[in-house]
Protein backbone atom coordinates (compact mmCIF):
# COMPACT_ATOMS: atom_id res chain seq x y z
CA UNK A 1 0.00 0.00 0.00
CA UNK A 2 2.72 2.47 1.04
CA UNK A 3 4.73 1.58 -2.06
CA UNK A 4 1.72 2.15 -4.29
CA UNK A 5 1.00 5.48 -2.61
CA UNK A 6 4.57 6.65 -3.10
CA UNK A 7 4.60 5.50 -6.71
CA UNK A 8 1.26 6.91 -7.84
CA UNK A 9 1.26 9.85 -5.44
CA UNK A 10 4.79 10.83 -6.46
CA UNK A 11 3.94 10.50 -10.15
CA UNK A 12 0.76 12.53 -9.81
CA UNK A 13 2.50 15.24 -7.79
CA UNK A 14 5.21 15.57 -10.42
CA UNK A 15 2.53 15.84 -13.08
CA UNK A 16 0.78 18.53 -11.05
CA UNK A 17 4.01 20.49 -10.69
CA UNK A 18 4.70 20.20 -14.39
CA UNK A 19 1.13 21.25 -15.26
CA UNK A 20 1.36 24.16 -12.85
CA UNK A 21 4.49 25.59 -14.45
CA UNK A 22 3.27 24.93 -17.98
CA UNK A 23 -0.08 26.53 -17.34
CA UNK A 24 1.63 29.60 -15.88
CA UNK A 25 3.57 29.96 -19.08
CA UNK A 26 0.71 29.62 -21.57
CA UNK A 27 -1.97 32.23 -22.15
CA UNK A 28 -2.76 35.15 -24.35
CA UNK A 29 0.88 36.11 -24.07
CA UNK A 30 3.23 33.15 -23.98
CA UNK A 31 5.97 33.33 -21.39
CA UNK A 32 8.91 30.91 -21.68
CA UNK A 33 9.22 28.35 -18.89
CA UNK A 34 12.61 29.78 -17.86
CA UNK A 35 11.04 33.18 -17.33
CA UNK A 36 8.19 31.61 -15.31
CA UNK A 37 10.78 30.03 -13.03
CA UNK A 38 12.78 33.19 -12.52
CA UNK A 39 9.58 35.19 -11.93
CA UNK A 40 8.40 32.69 -9.33
CA UNK A 41 11.78 32.99 -7.65
CA UNK A 42 11.36 36.77 -7.57
CA UNK A 43 13.80 37.60 -10.38
CA UNK A 44 11.33 38.47 -13.14
CA UNK A 45 10.77 41.77 -14.89
CA UNK A 46 7.70 43.93 -14.39
CA UNK A 47 5.75 42.49 -17.30
CA UNK A 48 6.19 38.83 -16.44
CA UNK A 49 5.56 39.62 -12.81
CA UNK A 50 2.25 41.30 -13.63
CA UNK A 51 1.10 38.41 -15.80
CA UNK A 52 2.47 35.42 -13.89
CA UNK A 53 2.17 36.56 -10.28
CA UNK A 54 -0.83 38.88 -10.35
CA UNK A 55 -3.06 37.38 -13.03
CA UNK A 56 -2.28 33.73 -13.63
CA UNK A 57 -0.99 32.53 -10.28
CA UNK A 58 -4.09 33.34 -8.19
CA UNK A 59 -6.36 31.92 -10.86
CA UNK A 60 -4.36 28.71 -11.18
CA UNK A 61 -4.11 28.38 -7.42
CA UNK A 62 -7.88 28.66 -7.16
CA UNK A 63 -8.35 26.08 -9.91
CA UNK A 64 -6.07 23.70 -7.98
CA UNK A 65 -7.91 24.26 -4.71
CA UNK A 66 -11.36 23.86 -6.28
CA UNK A 67 -10.28 20.71 -8.11
CA UNK A 68 -8.83 19.04 -5.06
CA UNK A 69 -11.82 19.98 -2.88
CA UNK A 70 -14.39 18.63 -5.33
CA UNK A 71 -12.51 15.43 -6.10
CA UNK A 72 -11.82 14.51 -2.49
CA UNK A 73 -15.39 15.38 -1.49
CA UNK A 74 -16.62 13.15 -4.31
CA UNK A 75 -14.50 10.29 -2.96
CA UNK A 76 -16.00 10.87 0.49
CA UNK A 77 -19.59 10.82 -0.76
CA UNK A 78 -18.96 7.70 -2.82
CA UNK A 79 -17.31 5.95 0.11
CA UNK A 80 -20.29 6.50 2.38
CA UNK A 81 -23.17 6.28 -0.07
CA UNK A 82 -21.71 3.31 -1.98
CA UNK A 83 -23.38 4.51 -5.12
CA UNK A 84 -21.51 4.90 -8.41
CA UNK A 85 -23.53 8.05 -9.21
CA UNK A 86 -22.62 9.78 -5.95
CA UNK A 87 -20.81 13.07 -6.45
CA UNK A 88 -20.32 16.18 -4.31
CA UNK A 89 -23.65 17.56 -5.48
CA UNK A 90 -25.79 14.46 -4.88
CA UNK A 91 -27.12 15.70 -1.54
CA UNK A 92 -28.15 19.07 -2.90
CA UNK A 93 -25.24 21.20 -1.66
CA UNK A 94 -24.75 22.81 -5.06
CA UNK A 95 -28.46 23.62 -5.44
CA UNK A 96 -28.48 25.14 -2.00
CA UNK A 97 -25.44 27.25 -2.76
CA UNK A 98 -26.92 28.26 -6.13
CA UNK A 99 -30.14 29.45 -4.50
CA UNK A 100 -28.10 31.70 -2.22
CA UNK A 101 -25.95 33.03 -5.04
CA UNK A 102 -28.89 33.55 -7.42
CA UNK A 103 -30.76 35.42 -4.71
CA UNK A 104 -27.84 37.77 -4.15
CA UNK A 105 -27.38 38.37 -7.87
CA UNK A 106 -31.12 38.80 -8.53
CA UNK A 107 -31.54 41.48 -5.89
CA UNK A 108 -28.20 43.10 -6.61
CA UNK A 109 -26.83 42.50 -3.11
CA UNK A 110 -23.32 41.60 -4.29
CA UNK A 111 -21.69 44.13 -2.05
CA UNK A 112 -24.49 44.79 0.42
CA UNK A 113 -24.09 42.03 2.97
CA UNK A 114 -20.47 41.06 3.46
CA UNK A 115 -18.70 43.43 1.14
CA UNK A 116 -17.24 41.70 -1.87
CA UNK A 117 -17.60 38.35 -0.14
CA UNK A 118 -21.39 38.42 -0.26
CA UNK A 119 -21.84 35.70 -2.87
CA UNK A 120 -19.36 33.19 -1.47
CA UNK A 121 -20.45 33.68 2.14
CA UNK A 122 -24.16 33.37 1.40
CA UNK A 123 -23.66 30.49 -1.04
CA UNK A 124 -21.57 28.66 1.52
CA UNK A 125 -24.20 29.09 4.22
CA UNK A 126 -27.15 28.04 2.07
CA UNK A 127 -25.14 25.10 0.73
CA UNK A 128 -24.33 23.76 4.18
CA UNK A 129 -27.88 24.42 5.43
CA UNK A 130 -29.17 22.26 2.60
CA UNK A 131 -27.21 19.28 3.88
CA UNK A 132 -28.72 19.64 7.33
CA UNK A 133 -32.22 19.73 5.85
CA UNK A 134 -31.46 16.63 3.78
CA UNK A 135 -30.07 14.78 6.82
CA UNK A 136 -33.04 15.86 8.91
CA UNK A 137 -35.44 14.40 6.34
CA UNK A 138 -33.50 11.15 6.00
CA UNK A 139 -32.83 10.46 9.69
CA UNK A 140 -34.73 7.52 11.22
CA UNK A 141 -34.18 6.62 14.89
CA UNK A 142 -30.80 8.28 14.95
CA UNK A 143 -29.63 6.34 11.91
CA UNK A 144 -28.97 7.35 8.32
CA UNK A 145 -29.85 4.86 5.63
CA UNK A 146 -27.95 5.60 2.47
CA UNK A 147 -30.87 4.95 0.10
CA UNK A 148 -33.14 7.30 2.05
CA UNK A 149 -30.36 9.85 2.16
CA UNK A 150 -29.87 9.83 -1.62
CA UNK A 151 -33.63 10.10 -2.23
CA UNK A 152 -33.98 12.93 0.21
CA UNK A 153 -31.08 14.69 -1.56
CA UNK A 154 -32.81 14.27 -4.91
CA UNK A 155 -36.07 15.70 -3.54
CA UNK A 156 -34.44 18.73 -1.95
CA UNK A 157 -32.41 19.30 -5.11
CA UNK A 158 -35.53 19.27 -7.28
CA UNK A 159 -37.27 21.66 -4.93
CA UNK A 160 -34.37 24.11 -4.82
CA UNK A 161 -33.83 23.73 -8.57
CA UNK A 162 -37.31 25.03 -9.20
CA UNK A 163 -36.50 28.04 -7.02
CA UNK A 164 -33.42 28.76 -9.07
CA UNK A 165 -35.42 28.49 -12.28
CA UNK A 166 -38.00 30.85 -10.81
CA UNK A 167 -35.34 33.42 -9.95
CA UNK A 168 -33.72 33.08 -13.37
CA UNK A 169 -37.11 33.59 -15.04
CA UNK A 170 -37.88 36.63 -12.92
CA UNK A 171 -34.67 38.37 -13.81
CA UNK A 172 -34.32 40.00 -17.20
CA UNK A 173 -31.12 41.88 -16.84
CA UNK A 174 -29.08 39.62 -14.61
CA UNK A 175 -30.11 36.33 -16.17
CA UNK A 176 -26.75 35.83 -17.79
CA UNK A 177 -24.90 36.48 -14.60
CA UNK A 178 -26.83 33.84 -12.67
CA UNK A 179 -26.40 31.25 -15.37
CA UNK A 180 -22.71 32.01 -15.76
CA UNK A 181 -22.20 31.72 -12.02
CA UNK A 182 -23.82 28.30 -12.08
CA UNK A 183 -21.62 27.10 -14.91
CA UNK A 184 -18.56 27.71 -12.79
CA UNK A 185 -15.46 29.82 -13.22
CA UNK A 186 -12.23 30.66 -11.44
CA UNK A 187 -11.49 33.82 -13.39
CA UNK A 188 -10.86 37.27 -11.92
CA UNK A 189 -11.02 36.16 -8.32
CA UNK A 190 -7.74 37.62 -7.09
CA UNK A 191 -5.95 36.24 -4.04
CA UNK A 192 -8.81 36.68 -1.59
CA UNK A 193 -10.75 33.62 -2.74
CA UNK A 194 -7.91 31.12 -2.59
CA UNK A 195 -6.97 32.52 0.81
CA UNK A 196 -10.53 32.21 2.04
CA UNK A 197 -10.77 28.64 0.85
CA UNK A 198 -7.39 27.21 1.78
CA UNK A 199 -8.00 26.67 5.51
CA UNK A 200 -11.25 24.73 4.95
CA UNK A 201 -9.55 22.67 2.37
CA UNK A 202 -6.57 21.80 4.51
CA UNK A 203 -8.66 20.78 7.52
CA UNK A 204 -11.16 18.90 5.38
CA UNK A 205 -8.52 16.92 3.56
CA UNK A 206 -6.74 15.99 6.77
CA UNK A 207 -10.00 14.73 8.29
CA UNK A 208 -10.87 12.67 5.22
CA UNK A 209 -7.35 11.20 5.09
CA UNK A 210 -7.92 9.71 8.54
CA UNK A 211 -11.13 7.98 7.38
CA UNK A 212 -9.60 5.90 4.57
CA UNK A 213 -9.39 2.64 6.49
CA UNK A 214 -12.90 2.97 7.89
CA UNK A 215 -14.25 3.62 4.38
CA UNK A 216 -12.53 0.44 3.19
CA UNK A 217 -14.43 -1.53 5.81
CA UNK A 218 -17.72 0.03 4.63
CA UNK A 219 -17.10 -1.92 1.41
CA UNK A 220 -17.89 -5.10 3.35
CA UNK A 221 -21.26 -3.74 4.40
CA UNK A 222 -22.19 -1.57 7.36
CA UNK A 223 -22.82 -4.43 9.79
CA UNK A 224 -19.43 -6.04 9.07
CA UNK A 225 -17.74 -2.67 9.48
CA UNK A 226 -19.52 -2.26 12.81
CA UNK A 227 -18.25 -5.61 14.10
CA UNK A 228 -14.72 -4.72 12.99
CA UNK A 229 -14.84 -1.68 15.25
CA UNK A 230 -16.07 1.18 13.03
CA UNK A 231 -18.40 3.63 14.77
CA UNK A 232 -20.79 3.59 11.81
CA UNK A 233 -23.02 6.58 12.41
CA UNK A 234 -20.18 8.78 13.62
CA UNK A 235 -18.06 7.94 10.59
CA UNK A 236 -20.94 8.66 8.22
CA UNK A 237 -21.57 12.03 9.82
CA UNK A 238 -17.89 12.96 9.88
CA UNK A 239 -17.36 12.13 6.22
CA UNK A 240 -20.64 13.62 5.00
CA UNK A 241 -20.21 16.89 6.86
CA UNK A 242 -16.54 17.25 5.93
CA UNK A 243 -17.23 16.50 2.27
CA UNK A 244 -20.11 18.97 2.31
CA UNK A 245 -17.96 21.74 3.78
CA UNK A 246 -15.35 21.12 1.10
CA UNK A 247 -17.99 21.16 -1.63
CA UNK A 248 -19.65 24.27 -0.28
CA UNK A 249 -16.28 26.03 -0.07
CA UNK A 250 -15.53 25.14 -3.70
CA UNK A 251 -18.98 26.02 -5.04
CA UNK A 252 -19.18 29.28 -3.16
CA UNK A 253 -16.00 30.62 -4.78
CA UNK A 254 -16.18 28.98 -8.21
CA UNK A 255 -19.81 28.13 -8.91
CA UNK A 256 -21.01 24.68 -9.91
CA UNK A 257 -18.07 23.01 -11.61
CA UNK A 258 -19.51 19.67 -12.60
CA UNK A 259 -18.17 16.20 -13.23
CA UNK A 260 -14.84 16.55 -11.38
CA UNK A 261 -16.10 15.05 -8.14
CA UNK A 262 -17.82 12.23 -9.99
CA UNK A 263 -15.12 11.01 -12.32
CA UNK A 264 -11.81 11.74 -10.59
CA UNK A 265 -12.35 9.18 -7.79
CA UNK A 266 -13.68 6.65 -10.34
CA UNK A 267 -10.71 7.26 -12.57
CA UNK A 268 -8.34 6.60 -9.69
CA UNK A 269 -10.29 3.47 -8.81
CA UNK A 270 -9.88 2.16 -12.33
CA UNK A 271 -6.12 2.45 -11.97
CA UNK A 272 -5.32 1.63 -8.34
CA UNK A 273 -8.36 -0.34 -7.15
CA UNK A 274 -10.82 0.21 -4.31
CA UNK A 275 -8.47 1.19 -1.45
CA UNK A 276 -9.58 4.52 0.06
CA UNK A 277 -6.19 4.97 1.70
CA UNK A 278 -5.02 5.58 -1.88
CA UNK A 279 -8.18 7.06 -3.42
CA UNK A 280 -8.43 9.97 -0.98
CA UNK A 281 -4.88 11.36 -1.23
CA UNK A 282 -4.72 10.71 -4.97
CA UNK A 283 -8.07 12.48 -5.49
CA UNK A 284 -6.56 15.61 -4.01
CA UNK A 285 -3.75 15.66 -6.55
CA UNK A 286 -5.57 14.33 -9.61
CA UNK A 287 -8.55 16.64 -8.99
CA UNK A 288 -6.15 19.59 -8.98
CA UNK A 289 -4.57 18.54 -12.26
CA UNK A 290 -7.96 18.00 -13.85
CA UNK A 291 -9.41 21.41 -13.04
CA UNK A 292 -6.10 23.13 -13.70
CA UNK A 293 -6.07 21.85 -17.29
CA UNK A 294 -9.79 22.36 -17.74
CA UNK A 295 -9.35 25.99 -16.77
CA UNK A 296 -6.31 26.41 -19.00
CA UNK A 297 -8.40 25.11 -21.90
CA UNK A 298 -11.33 27.29 -20.82
CA UNK A 299 -9.22 30.41 -21.15
CA UNK A 300 -7.26 29.32 -24.25
CA UNK A 301 -9.59 27.43 -26.59
CA UNK A 302 -11.71 30.29 -27.94
CA UNK A 303 -9.42 33.18 -27.06
CA UNK A 304 -10.17 35.96 -26.34
CA UNK A 305 -13.55 34.56 -25.26
CA UNK A 306 -13.65 32.30 -22.21
CA UNK A 307 -15.61 29.06 -22.04
CA UNK A 308 -17.32 28.40 -18.70
CA UNK A 309 -15.18 26.02 -16.63
CA UNK A 310 -18.07 23.65 -15.90
CA UNK A 311 -18.60 23.21 -19.63
CA UNK A 312 -14.99 22.17 -20.20
CA UNK A 313 -14.81 19.74 -17.26
CA UNK A 314 -17.78 17.81 -18.62
CA UNK A 315 -17.02 18.21 -22.32
CA UNK A 316 -13.57 16.67 -21.92
CA UNK A 317 -14.28 14.47 -18.95
CA UNK A 318 -17.24 12.52 -20.26
CA UNK A 319 -15.60 11.01 -23.36
CA UNK A 320 -12.33 10.38 -21.54
CA UNK A 321 -14.16 8.60 -18.77
CA UNK A 322 -16.24 6.57 -21.23
CA UNK A 323 -13.00 5.42 -22.83
CA UNK A 324 -11.47 4.38 -19.50
CA UNK A 325 -14.65 2.61 -18.44
CA UNK A 326 -14.53 0.56 -21.61
CA UNK A 327 -10.79 -0.20 -21.45
CA UNK A 328 -10.20 -0.36 -17.71
CA UNK A 329 -9.13 -3.73 -16.34
CA UNK A 330 -9.90 -3.32 -12.68
CA UNK A 331 -13.54 -2.30 -13.00
CA UNK A 332 -15.28 -0.02 -10.56
CA UNK A 333 -15.60 -1.28 -7.03
CA UNK A 334 -16.92 1.34 -4.70
CA UNK B 1 -18.74 -13.35 30.28
CA UNK B 2 -21.95 -12.45 28.44
CA UNK B 3 -25.03 -12.29 30.59
CA UNK B 4 -28.40 -11.41 29.08
CA UNK B 5 -31.04 -10.64 31.67
CA UNK B 6 -34.69 -10.67 30.72
CA UNK B 7 -34.09 -9.22 27.26
CA UNK B 8 -36.81 -8.66 24.69
CA UNK B 9 -36.87 -7.04 21.29
CA UNK B 10 -39.74 -5.41 19.52
CA UNK B 11 -39.72 -3.99 15.97
CA UNK B 12 -42.65 -1.60 15.57
CA UNK B 13 -45.56 -3.77 16.76
CA UNK B 14 -43.86 -7.11 16.27
CA UNK B 15 -42.42 -8.89 19.30
CA UNK B 16 -39.39 -10.84 18.07
CA UNK B 17 -37.83 -11.90 21.38
CA UNK B 18 -39.42 -12.04 24.81
CA UNK B 19 -37.91 -12.41 28.29
CA UNK B 20 -34.72 -14.27 27.41
CA UNK B 21 -32.26 -15.08 30.16
CA UNK B 22 -28.96 -16.46 28.98
CA UNK B 23 -25.52 -16.70 30.47
CA UNK B 24 -22.55 -17.73 28.38
CA UNK B 25 -19.20 -18.10 30.11
CA UNK B 26 -15.84 -19.68 29.59
CA UNK B 27 -14.60 -21.88 26.85
CA UNK B 28 -17.61 -23.49 25.22
CA UNK B 29 -19.44 -23.70 21.93
CA UNK B 30 -23.06 -22.66 22.32
CA UNK B 31 -25.38 -23.42 19.42
CA UNK B 32 -28.53 -21.41 18.80
CA UNK B 33 -31.11 -23.43 16.92
CA UNK B 34 -34.77 -23.03 16.09
CA UNK B 35 -37.14 -22.72 13.15
CA UNK B 36 -37.14 -19.78 10.69
CA UNK B 37 -38.41 -16.64 12.36
CA UNK B 38 -37.82 -17.90 15.89
CA UNK B 39 -35.49 -14.93 16.65
CA UNK B 40 -32.03 -16.54 16.33
CA UNK B 41 -30.42 -13.71 14.36
CA UNK B 42 -32.06 -11.06 16.51
CA UNK B 43 -30.71 -12.74 19.64
CA UNK B 44 -27.23 -12.69 18.13
CA UNK B 45 -27.57 -9.01 17.22
CA UNK B 46 -28.42 -8.22 20.83
CA UNK B 47 -25.64 -10.42 22.28
CA UNK B 48 -23.05 -8.88 19.93
CA UNK B 49 -24.11 -5.31 20.67
CA UNK B 50 -25.19 -4.58 17.08
CA UNK B 51 -28.64 -3.65 18.40
CA UNK B 52 -29.96 -2.74 21.82
CA UNK B 53 -32.77 -4.72 23.47
CA UNK B 54 -36.16 -3.07 23.93
CA UNK B 55 -36.12 -4.18 27.56
CA UNK B 56 -33.54 -5.94 29.71
CA UNK B 57 -29.76 -5.75 29.68
CA UNK B 58 -26.80 -7.45 28.04
CA UNK B 59 -23.62 -7.37 30.10
CA UNK B 60 -20.14 -8.16 28.88
CA UNK B 61 -17.60 -8.69 31.70
CA UNK B 62 -20.06 -7.13 34.19
CA UNK B 63 -20.37 -3.96 32.12
CA UNK B 64 -23.32 -3.02 29.93
CA UNK B 65 -22.41 -3.86 26.35
CA UNK B 66 -23.76 -0.50 25.11
CA UNK B 67 -21.09 1.37 27.10
CA UNK B 68 -18.24 -0.18 25.09
CA UNK B 69 -16.53 1.87 22.43
CA UNK B 70 -16.89 0.19 19.06
CA UNK B 71 -13.19 -0.63 18.79
CA UNK B 72 -13.02 -2.01 22.33
CA UNK B 73 -16.04 -4.18 21.60
CA UNK B 74 -14.43 -5.42 18.38
CA UNK B 75 -11.44 -6.64 20.42
CA UNK B 76 -13.82 -8.72 22.54
CA UNK B 77 -16.40 -9.97 20.06
CA UNK B 78 -16.01 -10.90 16.40
CA UNK B 79 -18.99 -11.76 14.22
CA UNK B 80 -19.02 -13.82 11.05
CA UNK B 81 -22.15 -13.40 9.00
CA UNK B 82 -23.78 -15.91 6.72
CA UNK B 83 -23.63 -13.89 3.51
CA UNK B 84 -20.33 -14.42 1.76
CA UNK B 85 -17.99 -11.48 1.24
CA UNK B 86 -19.29 -9.02 -1.36
CA UNK B 87 -17.28 -8.45 -4.53
CA UNK B 88 -15.22 -5.49 -3.49
CA UNK B 89 -12.02 -5.61 -5.49
CA UNK B 90 -9.75 -6.23 -2.50
CA UNK B 91 -7.23 -9.06 -2.43
CA UNK B 92 -7.46 -11.94 0.03
CA UNK B 93 -4.59 -10.53 2.05
CA UNK B 94 -6.14 -7.06 2.20
CA UNK B 95 -9.39 -8.52 3.53
CA UNK B 96 -7.58 -10.57 6.18
CA UNK B 97 -5.63 -7.46 7.25
CA UNK B 98 -8.94 -5.66 7.88
CA UNK B 99 -9.31 -7.83 10.98
CA UNK B 100 -6.59 -5.70 12.60
CA UNK B 101 -8.68 -2.52 12.41
CA UNK B 102 -9.62 -2.44 16.13
CA UNK B 103 -5.93 -2.46 17.08
CA UNK B 104 -4.86 0.34 14.76
CA UNK B 105 -4.56 4.01 15.59
CA UNK B 106 -5.93 6.60 13.21
CA UNK B 107 -2.59 6.59 11.46
CA UNK B 108 -3.07 2.93 10.67
CA UNK B 109 -0.33 1.64 12.94
CA UNK B 110 -0.84 -0.92 15.69
CA UNK B 111 -1.06 0.43 19.22
CA UNK B 112 -0.58 -2.53 21.48
CA UNK B 113 -0.30 -6.05 20.28
CA UNK B 114 1.80 -8.99 21.24
CA UNK B 115 2.24 -9.90 17.61
CA UNK B 116 3.60 -7.63 14.98
CA UNK B 117 0.69 -7.15 12.60
CA UNK B 118 2.14 -8.88 9.56
CA UNK B 119 2.92 -12.02 11.55
CA UNK B 120 -0.61 -12.79 12.62
CA UNK B 121 -1.97 -12.03 9.15
CA UNK B 122 0.52 -14.36 7.48
CA UNK B 123 0.08 -16.97 10.20
CA UNK B 124 -3.69 -16.99 9.73
CA UNK B 125 -3.45 -17.12 5.94
CA UNK B 126 -1.18 -20.16 6.22
CA UNK B 127 -3.34 -21.78 8.84
CA UNK B 128 -6.41 -21.63 6.59
CA UNK B 129 -4.39 -22.72 3.54
CA UNK B 130 -4.99 -19.50 1.65
CA UNK B 131 -1.34 -18.87 0.70
CA UNK B 132 -1.86 -19.60 -2.97
CA UNK B 133 -4.81 -17.18 -3.08
CA UNK B 134 -3.17 -14.38 -1.09
CA UNK B 135 -2.92 -11.91 -3.96
CA UNK B 136 -6.15 -12.98 -5.71
CA UNK B 137 -9.17 -10.70 -5.66
CA UNK B 138 -11.90 -12.13 -3.42
CA UNK B 139 -14.33 -11.54 -6.29
CA UNK B 140 -12.80 -14.48 -8.14
CA UNK B 141 -13.10 -17.02 -5.33
CA UNK B 142 -15.73 -19.71 -4.85
CA UNK B 143 -18.31 -19.45 -2.07
CA UNK B 144 -16.38 -21.85 0.15
CA UNK B 145 -13.10 -20.01 -0.34
CA UNK B 146 -14.76 -16.66 0.37
CA UNK B 147 -16.14 -18.00 3.63
CA UNK B 148 -12.65 -19.20 4.57
CA UNK B 149 -11.29 -15.71 3.89
CA UNK B 150 -14.03 -14.20 6.03
CA UNK B 151 -13.11 -16.64 8.80
CA UNK B 152 -9.43 -15.69 8.45
CA UNK B 153 -10.37 -12.02 8.86
CA UNK B 154 -12.24 -12.87 12.06
CA UNK B 155 -9.29 -14.91 13.40
CA UNK B 156 -6.86 -12.00 12.87
CA UNK B 157 -9.28 -9.90 14.89
CA UNK B 158 -8.18 -11.99 17.92
CA UNK B 159 -11.50 -11.82 19.75
CA UNK B 160 -12.30 -13.56 23.01
CA UNK B 161 -15.82 -14.35 21.88
CA UNK B 162 -16.69 -15.50 18.38
CA UNK B 163 -20.22 -15.30 17.02
CA UNK B 164 -21.18 -17.06 13.82
CA UNK B 165 -24.49 -16.48 12.08
CA UNK B 166 -25.21 -19.60 10.02
CA UNK B 167 -21.62 -19.94 8.83
CA UNK B 168 -22.29 -23.09 6.84
CA UNK B 169 -25.54 -22.22 5.06
CA UNK B 170 -24.10 -21.65 1.60
CA UNK B 171 -21.51 -24.43 1.78
CA UNK B 172 -21.48 -28.03 0.57
CA UNK B 173 -21.15 -30.77 3.20
CA UNK B 174 -17.37 -31.05 2.79
CA UNK B 175 -16.89 -27.35 3.40
CA UNK B 176 -19.44 -27.37 6.24
CA UNK B 177 -17.38 -29.88 8.19
CA UNK B 178 -14.08 -28.20 7.29
CA UNK B 179 -15.46 -24.87 8.52
CA UNK B 180 -16.65 -26.34 11.83
CA UNK B 181 -13.37 -28.24 12.33
CA UNK B 182 -11.35 -25.04 11.91
CA UNK B 183 -13.60 -23.19 14.33
CA UNK B 184 -13.44 -25.98 16.87
CA UNK B 185 -9.64 -26.32 16.69
CA UNK B 186 -9.23 -22.56 17.12
CA UNK B 187 -11.75 -22.51 19.96
CA UNK B 188 -9.86 -25.24 21.84
CA UNK B 189 -6.47 -23.63 21.26
CA UNK B 190 -7.45 -20.13 22.45
CA UNK B 191 -10.10 -21.20 24.95
CA UNK B 192 -12.64 -19.06 23.12
CA UNK B 193 -16.32 -18.69 23.73
CA UNK B 194 -18.21 -19.47 20.54
CA UNK B 195 -21.86 -18.71 19.88
CA UNK B 196 -23.11 -20.14 16.62
CA UNK B 197 -26.47 -20.12 14.87
CA UNK B 198 -26.98 -23.38 12.99
CA UNK B 199 -29.81 -24.68 10.86
CA UNK B 200 -28.43 -28.18 10.57
CA UNK B 201 -29.31 -29.94 13.81
CA UNK B 202 -26.88 -32.78 13.20
CA UNK B 203 -23.94 -30.41 12.85
CA UNK B 204 -25.16 -28.51 15.92
CA UNK B 205 -25.27 -31.77 17.87
CA UNK B 206 -21.78 -32.81 16.75
CA UNK B 207 -19.96 -29.57 17.52
CA UNK B 208 -21.78 -27.73 20.30
CA UNK B 209 -21.33 -28.17 24.04
CA UNK B 210 -24.69 -26.56 24.72
CA UNK B 211 -27.73 -25.84 22.59
CA UNK B 212 -30.27 -23.06 22.95
CA UNK B 213 -33.53 -23.98 21.23
CA UNK B 214 -35.74 -21.00 20.35
CA UNK B 215 -39.41 -21.03 19.50
CA UNK B 216 -41.31 -17.85 18.62
CA UNK B 217 -38.89 -15.60 20.46
CA UNK B 218 -38.56 -17.55 23.69
CA UNK B 219 -36.17 -20.25 24.88
CA UNK B 220 -37.91 -23.59 24.61
CA UNK B 221 -35.05 -25.71 25.88
CA UNK B 222 -31.43 -25.20 26.83
CA UNK B 223 -28.80 -27.81 27.63
CA UNK B 224 -26.33 -30.32 26.18
CA UNK B 225 -27.23 -31.80 22.77
CA UNK B 226 -28.28 -35.09 24.37
CA UNK B 227 -31.14 -33.34 26.16
CA UNK B 228 -32.21 -30.92 23.39
CA UNK B 229 -32.01 -33.18 20.35
CA UNK B 230 -34.89 -35.33 21.47
CA UNK B 231 -37.78 -36.47 19.29
CA UNK B 232 -40.47 -34.97 21.55
CA UNK B 233 -38.67 -31.64 22.00
CA UNK B 234 -37.92 -31.28 18.27
CA UNK B 235 -41.50 -32.25 17.37
CA UNK B 236 -42.91 -29.60 19.68
CA UNK B 237 -40.86 -26.86 17.98
CA UNK B 238 -40.47 -27.83 14.33
CA UNK B 239 -43.90 -29.37 13.71
CA UNK B 240 -42.37 -32.51 12.30
CA UNK B 241 -41.33 -35.62 14.20
CA UNK B 242 -37.88 -36.95 13.27
CA UNK B 243 -36.27 -40.19 14.28
CA UNK B 244 -33.46 -39.61 16.76
CA UNK B 245 -30.58 -42.07 16.96
CA UNK B 246 -27.17 -42.04 18.56
CA UNK B 247 -24.26 -41.31 16.28
CA UNK B 248 -22.79 -44.74 15.49
CA UNK B 249 -19.23 -43.54 16.08
CA UNK B 250 -19.50 -40.67 18.57
CA UNK B 251 -20.73 -41.08 22.11
CA UNK B 252 -23.53 -38.82 23.42
CA UNK B 253 -24.10 -37.26 20.02
CA UNK B 254 -27.71 -37.70 18.95
CA UNK B 255 -28.47 -37.36 15.24
CA UNK B 256 -31.81 -36.92 13.59
CA UNK B 257 -33.20 -38.69 10.59
CA UNK B 258 -36.11 -37.01 8.86
CA UNK B 259 -39.31 -39.00 8.78
CA UNK B 260 -42.29 -38.26 6.56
Amino acid sequence: MTKKLLLYGGGATLLLLFSFILSLSIGSSMIPINDVWSTLLGKGNEVTEAIVINVRLPRITLAILVGSALAVAGAGFQGILRNPLADPYILGVSSGASVGAAFIILFGLQSALFGKYSIPVVAFITGVLTLFVVIKIAMRNGQLQKETLILSGVIVQAFLGSFISLMVSLSDTVLNEIIFWMMGSVTMRGWEYPQMMAPYLLIGIIILLTQGRALNLFALGERQALHLGVAIERTKMTVLITSTLLTAAAVSVAGVVGFVGLIVPHLIRLVVGPDYRLIIPLSVVVGSIYVLWADTIARMALMPKEIPLGVVTALLGAPFFAYLLKKGKKGINL
Amino acid sequence: MIVATNISKQYEQRQVLASIDLSIAGSEIVGIIGPNGSGKSTLMKLLSGAETPTTGTVQLHDKSISTYKQKELAKEIAVLQQDPLPSVGFTVREIVEMGRYPYQSWLGTEQTSKHPEQDIVTETINRLHLQHLEQELVDHLSGGEKQRVALAKVITQEPKILMLDEPTTFLDIGYQLQMMEIVKAWQREKQLTVVVILHDLNIASMYCDRLVLLKQGTIKKIGPPASVIDADVIASVYETRPIVINHPKLAHVPQIILDK
